[in-house]
């Protein structure tokens, strides 16, 4: 008896650690659209990503005022309208980072030219993008955060719209100077 | 055909600003287009970035040139066009970026290439290291898979020397050296 109640309670356990939070699908309907090939012709290459991530330390990662360089940026362009709260970084880190397990799920892809790999283990000669640092969601806005190169990385903000997201602005930190 | 003059300075820029373009016409008659570049961005770019920096303020001078000397002309038309549809919030970017963006980035690219005269870099190298500054906010940049918007970032960053080389992204240009 006592060795059935443990089976129920494992698979109950497994079950639930199974199930991905709100903020995982979100993650992952992010990423398959933010890589996805804007057409059959496309020449770009795939993105390698470390395999491994921090991201339900999402605001730590993000530093608070890139944070608040990217949301001025956005506003300051001409066709661009954010609403008061967007533009309140503290909100932004006060949102959930729920995600379980510290290893992206390369069944949750479904686009092929977006590929988890271990660090050590990324393909010799291929141009890739190191780490996914951050990323934040708040009302219909997402943030994205992607370490390029140690110490250099690039920030951009989406706007979901019509059940999908588009970029609104990239900044890099440290910042490319303008021309 | 008026003539134009052209000088070349370098200062210390603020606000980021790698360099910038000022054209107006002279008393004597004819045009004259000042072209400053950041101190910094000089001592530390490499030979590559600066040349590209040089066909961008180049083509802000041409545009101005043309706008002044022919405004009915098609690129002054083509402005104009632009102009209207940023103003009302239907396009981002500046007019001559976007124009550029959507009709100078083979021409830039194929200059830069022509300049450099190295068979063993990529066509593409020159194609990205077109896509600078202001131009990146426009819907011809936004049309690039993101994937390949990095890769521009991060070769821009690494021939500005914000950026070191790595091996899947080697530095292209020459670092300049004092005299």
């Amino acid at each position: 008896m006592k060795y059935l109640f443990l089976f129920i309670y494992l698979i109950i356990n497994s079950c639930q650690a199974q199930k991905a939070t709100d903020y995982e699908n979100k993650v992952y309907k992010l990423l398959n659209e933010v890589f996805e090939r804007k057409s059959e012709n496309s020449s770009s290459n795939n993105a390698y990503i470390n395999i491994n991530h921090n991201l339900k330390d999402s605001a730590k990662n993000l530093d608070d005022e890139i944070l608040k360089k990217l949301l001025v940026n956005a506003n300051s362009k001409n066709n661009i309208y954010l609403p008061k709260d967007i533009l309140d970084d503290k909100k932004w880190k006060q949102t959930n980072t729920d995600f379980l397990i510290s290893t992206f799920d390369q069944n949750k892809i479904s686009i092929p030219n977006l590929i988890f790999c271990k660090n050590d283990n990324m393909p010799n000669n291929k141009i890739y993008l190191k780490n996914i640092n951050a990323v934040l969601f708040y009302n219909h806005y997402a943030i994205l955060s992607i370490e390029i190169q140690p110490g250099f990385n690039s920030i951009s903000l989406f706007k979901l719209e019509h059940e999908k997201y588009n970029r609104i602005t990239t900044i890099t930190n440290p910042p490319l100077g303008y021309e | 055909m008026p003539k134009t003059v052209f000088l070349f300075t370098i200062l210390l820029l603020a606000n980021s600003l790698k360099a910038q373009t000022e054209s107006g016409s002279i008393n004597l008659g004819g045009n004259m287009s000042v072209i400053t570049f950041d101190q910094n961005y000089v001592n530390n770019a490499t030979d590559l970035a600066l040349a590209r920096t040089v066909i961008h303020e180049l083509v802000h001078a041409y545009i101005k040139y043309q706008l002044v000397n022919q405004p009915g002309g098609d690129m002054g038309r083509a402005i104009d066009e632009l102009f209207a549809q940023i103003f009302i919030g239907n396009a981002p970017g500046d007019p001559q970026h976007v124009l550029m963006a959507n009709a100078f980035v083979d021409a830039m690219a194929n200059s830069l290439e022509q300049w450099h005269n190295d068979p063993s870099v990529a066509s593409i190298e020159y194609t990205r290291m077109a896509w600078s500054g202001g131009m990146r906010d426009s819907d011809a940049y936004e049309e690039l898979d993101f994937t390949e918007q990095n890769l521009i970032i991060s070769r821009d960053a690494i021939e500005s020397r914000e950026l070191p080389p790595s091996l899947e992204v080697p530095l292209l240009g020459i670092i300049p050296t004092n005299c």
